[in-house]
């Protein structure tokens, strides 16, 4: 990749992630080898079952990797016990998923500053933040409203503001974008594309979506759990260049 | 340590069904209901039982001689009984001292006979201490102060020797120097309400048991206190000051069965309330479980976010704490109005035993009143909300068993 291994945030060596269910054993992820730098904006793409959500888990520190080797952000990922992981993920890392999973009994702005409380910090400041990121992804109107009365679109920005506002070196976004609609797609795929070149954020996100791809800098597409083709994304309008 | 948002979380998730959650509460506070009214029952019950044995001739405390927790031998007397008396009299608490002596003797009129312990006693002491002689009815009159010669009847034993007031009685008894037999006129017959206990009521004055025995002086001087929680602080500076040669004992010792009996009946009750919290709890349990079932999704999104398994148990524990103080609180409105009129109303036991009152040689109180206190409210609470927040340990730990990667997948 030509960068240097420092700036490595994500590094992959022969990664192997095997789902033994009863007699049946997956090989989600076969010998994947591959690095991301320090804000990069990459796109993870390929077939159903290709092992994009695998890939993600381990690098999100939610699973651990049957073989092979991962550093994130310095760590290394196979010797890592859970609760560090959790601390990892903690202090270190977003999370954007597919279906929002946001807390249906908490309003938007508790949503965003129950991650900031579990990080222990302290009530004043995690309610300015929380408004503060809110209102920066055009959601400062809705930040008391629950879940349930927001749209999709709506409901994705808040996670966004949720996975960012710890200020987190990496986001990972399972495919963001599967349930919204082309408009709300787009919008959401350029506030992350903002918010790294404005924060410096490196995105890792998997995705099925064209127009999401679009924007991506950089594409690894994955078949049969093999990266099978791994560089830069098609020319576009996005403005994400490494 | 934990944060709003966190007790916000717990308390609305609670929310989130709130039938069952009602359910839950609503099992508890029945429970606690019930744990209270046992508990006033069961200490209301405690404090007549001791009231009745105590206040029944056997005092609180009672001085004896230092052979006598051994051997139970009659004979034995106190010693230096006037400073024991001067002593017992001269303590706070202290309503009542009463030196009192027994024998083993036989009442004969006409073709008639009895075998009775014959008990001596100081007159106005035992008015002031012995609820079989204040409290009961007395036709004709009771002993005077160092009278020889009368004896009082209780009611079934006049009965059985067909002796009416004014009658004359050979009493005849084992003294030191051999058999002793003595005329004593019936000044009184005593109606306790308790047959079984009229059955055994002889009382002469301790002169006339001296005269009969030949040995001088009390065999035991029993004190009755304002109140049995003062026992064991009254006891202790008794003892203190207690001339060599006499012990002080407790009516448990000198009536161990009662004592025995009213343990178990105090075990019982609490077993009996156990169980009820334990069926509570695994309710609650079984509900929790469910609950954190449901939320399983939402949980591994927390763990994904990076909620550490300690914040996930004191989440789910304090949702047991919530529900638990919500049940004790709910309790209160069912439990203190029932232990209210329990300790106001009370229980009329003549309602279950007739007129006849006494157990053995007791004489029970005619109306059973539980207490009422700020501990029913205590140990309510204190009961609920231990109950819940262990019940809410399997629950947790199965919280913590959430897999983060659950998070990711699609739904
Ligand atoms: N927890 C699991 N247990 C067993 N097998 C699993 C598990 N998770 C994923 N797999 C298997 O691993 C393979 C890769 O799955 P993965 O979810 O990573 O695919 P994906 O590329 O994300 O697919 P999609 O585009 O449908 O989300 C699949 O064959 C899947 O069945
Ligand atoms: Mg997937």
């Amino acid at each position: 990749m030509g960068m240097s291994r420092e700036k490595d945030l994500i590094r992959a060596e022969d990664l192997t992630k095997v789902y033994q269910v009863g007699a049946v054993t997956t090989r989600a992820l076969d010998a994947v080898s591959l690095s991301v730098a320090a804000g990069e904006f990459t796109a993870v793409v390929g077939p159903s079952g290709s092992g994009k959500t695998t890939l993600l888990n381990l690098i999100g520190a939610l699973d651990a990797p049957t073989g092979g080797r991962l550093r994130v952000l310095g760590h290394d990922m196979t010797a890592l016990s859970r609760r560090h992981r959790a601390d990892l993920r903690l202090h270190h890392i977003g999370f954007v998923f597919q279906s929002y999973n946001l807390m249906d009994v908490l309003t938007a702005r508790e949503n965003v500053e129950f991650v900031l409380e579990l990080q222990g910090v302290a009530r004043a400041e995690r309610r300015e933040r929380a408004l503060a990121v809110l209102g920066d992804l055009g959601l400062g109107a809705l930040a008391d409203r629950r879940p349930t009365q927001l749209s999709g679109g709506q409901q994705q920005r808040v996670a966004v503001a949720r996975a960012v506002a710890s200020r987190p070196s990496l986001v990972l976004a399972d495919e963001p974008t599967a349930n919204l609609d082309g408009e709300n797609a787009e919008a959401l795929i350029e506030m992350m594309a903002r918010l790294r070149r404005e924060r410096g954020t490196t995105f890792v996100f998997s995705t099925h979506d064209p127009r999401v791809i679009r924007h991506a800098a950089r594409v690894i597409t994955l078949s049969d759990g093999r990266v099978v083709a791994d560089g830069p994304g098609p020319p576009n309008p996005g403005g994400a260049e490494p | 340590m934990i944060g709003g948002v966190t007790c916000r979380y717990a308390f609305r998730d609670l929310c989130r069904h709130r039938i069952r959650t009602a359910i839950m509460v609503g099992g508890i506070a029945v429970a606690c209901a019930v744990a209270e009214f046992a508990g006033s029952y069961r200490r209301g019950a405690l404090d007549m039982q001791v009231r009745a044995v105590a206040g029944s001739g056997t005092g609180h405390l009672v001085v004896v001689p230092e052979a006598w927790p051994e051997t139970r031998e009659v004979s034995l007397r106190v010693r230096d009984p006037r400073r024991v008396e001067v002593l017992a009299r001269g303590l706070p608490g202290v309503a009542a001292a009463m030196p009192r002596a027994r024998t083993g003797a036989v009442l004969a009129f006409g073709n008639r006979s009895a075998v009775v312990q014959l008990t001596g006693v100081s007159p106005a002491d035992e008015f002031r201490g012995n609820r079989m002689v204040w409290k009961s009815r007395i036709e004709g009159r009771y002993l005077q102060a160092a009278e020889t010669g009368a004896v009082v009847l209780g009611a079934s034993l006049a009965e059985r020797l067909d002796a009416r007031l004014d009658d004359d009685l050979v009493v005849s008894t084992a003294g030191v120097a051999g058999i002793t037999g003595a005329m004593v006129h019936v000044v009184g017959i005593l109606a306790t309400g308790g047959g079984e206990v009229d059955a055994q009521f002889a009382h002469v004055t301790l002169e006339q048991l001296e005269e009969l025995t030949g040995l001088p002086g009390p065999a035991e001087v029993s004190l009755l206190l304002d109140d049995h929680r003062a026992a064991a602080a009254a006891r202790q500076r008794l003892a203190a000051g207690l001339p060599a040669g006499n012990v002080v004992v407790t009516w448990k010792e000198i009536m161990p069965e009662m004592a025995a009996g009213a343990d178990s009946d105090a075990a019982f009750s609490r077993l009996v309330i156990g169980v009820i919290m334990l069926v509570v709890a695994m309710g609650i349990t079984a509900a929790q479980v469910t609950s954190i079932l449901e939320r399983r999704r939402e949980l591994a999104v927390l763990c994904a976010l990076g909620m550490r398994a300690p914040r996930v148990v004191i989440v789910v524990v304090m949702q047991g704490l919530i529900l638990g103080v919500a049940g004790g609180l709910a309790s209160l409105p069912l439990g203190l109005p029932s232990a209210w009129y329990l300790a106001t109303r009370g229980i009329p036991l003549t309602a279950f035993l007739g007129d006849d009152l006494s157990v053995g040689s007791i004489l029970l109180d005619p109306v059973l009143y539980g207490e009422f206190s700020l501990r029913l409210v205590v140990e309510g609470m204190a009961l609920a909300a231990t109950a819940a927040t262990l019940a809410a340990i399997y629950p947790a730990w199965i919280a913590t068993r959430v897999d983060p990667a659950e998070a990711m997948r699609r739904r």
